[in-house]
């Protein structure tokens, strides 16, 4: 089975890398952006299996980044999780709203997201009827 | 100079003090006030709302409203205008509780000459503008106070991430190998970790409930399955003070209707203050049962045999920021929110939190959460789509034989599968699963509502039922699902019918199907 190809949206570099590294040593490979612009050109160039994605962007946020990739013929399919430090009293039905499968608050669980990740990419399609919080 | 004329409402049933009045203000030789006199209250309620006077005179005796009650109705209906009550030479006492419930000045009938009145109407209006304006000014700032806590919370949540992440990952040995010791620390650096994510929560929760803006996500809950869980994460915390938790669950208790987390967070939060505020070796029940005056609802206590709170302290513990302190309660760690936050969250779910304590008896926290009702599942969906007639499809999924023979372990993954693809199957805003309704026996039948006719409801079930067929899970198990389904009439109702009347019906109906069901696999298996 080939490696499946995971793009991280985040302007935070920490979080950024130390995710990376997760995501690695669970055997993805990883591509990354740290804002709205080079998120949709990275997404257009690599055509990942899956974005974990960021709302709070400089260049526009999380949502007009959802709404560009939703309009690419190229990337209009690509499943999407929502990891962000905004609150997900007013934030989490917008994402899921805008196509986001599961949106996670940070930080996140390492397991949690993990297992979100491995329900996307490929077993169960119900991952968005859950919630990830509970 | 002209002042803008000032509406004056009158609500006086005498004729003659109502003359007087009126000449009073002409009096004042100042033609600014407008009055119009009612000699009921219900009429003058009438004028209130429809005029919108400046300020309302109010008798407070009248044919068809007598004291204080006049006073309560007539705030009720025009909150912003001020009122200044009425009475006679006797009955001050009434008047300065009138002050006290809301009005802005009272006057005694017979003491009253025209300077006097004009000032105290005006009076009474610039005090009602100041108070309007002085609760304006609060709410905004309560609201700044909101925005900013929101703020800081998400941008104290980034270097959090990353600390939890760069820990996680040195003590996954991502970095190399560690040894005990180094397991040991960074251990106790990710506790903090995960208490520090409390605290920033804890903060936003208790400003959204300050400024009303809490709000959960209520579901059919198993409660015993909750109480388990939620003492299963508490259990090393209770096992490092060597104190034991013990568990009562009533075996028949109805499932609740209830946000998960939040009904976890509220018995967390008394769980672990019982811990922390009981000496070493302390014992704690934790107890789950029927409300019993209130059969709508599900009573959870904590219980514990700590030194107990004295009736000072006791009145104060769900306010915000208390703590019990104290010189023996040593550590004074946390922000003072849980009880606070707690208190909130059950009200949020309609439900009752309280205590009862007292020197040396322990302290025995109690809180109700609603029983779920079918019609708190249907309401949403019959209101969203304004269903009135139509039919509603009940889809029952039955699961065969085998699978009661099965190890529980296997059993709830089936049971998961079988949701998955239920889940998958349905539209959300249109269908629903419905929660086990006897969380105490195990399953043995899976329901969906759905909202569609006779045609819709075959494609449905044939759909789920081919989806299960397909699944692995219960292939390897050699579980056979059987898909079936019935049709529930909405008998028509008229458009001004209360929704509420058609909701229980249909739930009524539906849960009728639903125990015969039940009881009919009950009877076979």
């Amino acid at each position: 089975m080939s490696q499946k190809k995971i793009l991280i949206v985040d302007d935070d570099k920490d979080t950024l890398l130390g995710l990376a590294i997760r995501l690695k040593a669970n055997g993805y490979q990883v591509a990354s952006a740290v804002d709205a612009v080079s998120a949709i050109s990275v997404a257009r160039k690599e055509e990942p299996d899956l974005i974990l994605l960021d709302l709070g962007l400089p260049g526009g946020g999380g949502f007009v980044v959802m709404e560009r990739l939703r309009n690419l013929m190229s990337t209009a399919t690509i499943p999407i999780i929502v990891v962000s430090a905004r609150d997900p009293q007013s934030n989490k039905e917008l994402a899921h709203k805008a196509g986001a499968l599961a949106f996670f608050q940070k930080p996140v669980d390492n397991d949690l997201l993990l297992t979100a990740i491995r329900k996307v990419l490929g077993q169960h399609a119900a991952v968005g009827q859950e919630d990830p919080e509970r | 100079m002209s002042d803008p004329q000032l509406k004056v409402l009158l609500v006086e049933d005498n004729p003659g003090d109502a003359r007087l009045i009126r000449e009073m203000l002409a009096e004042t030789g100042d033609s600014t006030f407008d009055l119009t006199v009612a000699g009921r209250l219900s009429a003058g309620l009438e004028l209130l709302a429809a005029s919108q006077p400046d300020v309302l005179l109010l008798d407070l005796s009248l044919p068809d409203s007598q004291g204080l009650e006049s006073l309560a109705r007539a705030r009720l209906r025009s909150p912003a205008v001020p009122i200044i009550v009425l009475t006679g030479l006797d009955d001050e006492a009434a008047a300065l509780k009138a002050l006290s419930e809301g009005a802005q000045d009272y006057l005694v009938k017979g003491r009253v000459e025209g300077d006097l009145l004009g000032r105290a109407l005006r009076y009474a209006i610039e005090r009602q503008r100041l108070t309007l304006e002085v609760e304006q000014q609060r709410r905004r700032q309560m609201e700044l106070k909101d925005e900013f806590l929101s703020h800081v919370s998400h941008e104290l949540r980034s270097p959090l991430t990353a600390i939890y992440q760069f820990a996680t990952l040195v003590l996954d040995g991502l970095a190399g190998k560690l040894n005990p010791q180094q397991r040991e620390y960074l251990g106790i650096a990710l506790h903090n970790v995960q208490q520090l994510r409390t605290m920033i929560e804890d903060i936003l929760l208790a400003t959204r409930a300050e400024v009303g803006k809490l709000q959960i996500e209520p579901r059919g809950v198993g409660l015993g399955d909750l109480v388990h869980h939620t003492l299963e994460a508490l259990r090393i915390q209770a096992a490092e003070k060597n104190t034991a938790i013990e568990t009562q669950i009533s075996p028949d208790l109805p499932a609740v209707y209830a946000d998960p987390k939040r009904a976890r967070q509220v018995l967390t939060n008394l769980v672990e203050n019982a811990i922390k505020y009981t000496p070493e070796g302390a014992r704690i029940l934790v107890r789950a049962e029927a409300a019993g005056k209130d059969p709508e609802f599900v009573q959870v206590a904590v219980i514990d045999n700590g030194p107990g709170l004295s009736p000072d302290q006791a009145a104060r513990v769900f306010d915000r920021l208390y703590q019990a302190g104290g010189s023996d309660t040593a550590s004074r760690k946390g922000l003072g929110l849980g009880l606070f936050i707690s208190k909130q969250l059950v009200q949020a779910h309609g439900g009752r939190i309280w205590l009862e304590t007292g020197p040396e008896k322990g302290s025995s926290f109690f809180f109700t959460l609603p029983v779920l009702s079918l019609a708190h599942l249907l309401e949403p969906i019959l209101v969203a789509k304004r269903l009135k007639k139509g039919s509603l499809a009940l889809i029952t999924i039955g699961l065969a034989q085998d699978e009661a023979g099965l190890p529980p372990p296997a059993r709830q993954k089936v049971l998961e599968s079988v949701q998955d693809v239920l889940r998958h199957c349905i539209r959300p805003e249109m269908d629903l699963v419905l929660p086990n309704m006897r969380p105490a026996e195990p399953e043995r039948m899976l329901f969906v509502t759905a909202c569609t006719d006779r045609g819709g409801a075959e494609l449905m079930a044939a759909r789920i039922s081919n989806q299960l067929a397909a699944c692995d899970d219960l292939r390897a198990t050699g579980t056979t699902p059987r898909v079936a389904f019935e049709l529930v009439e909405l008998r028509s109702h008229p458009e001004e019918a209360p929704v509420e009347q058609l909701v229980g019906e249909v739930a009524g109906r539906i849960q009728q199907l639903v125990e015969a069901h039940l009881r009919e696999a009950e009877e076979v298996g």
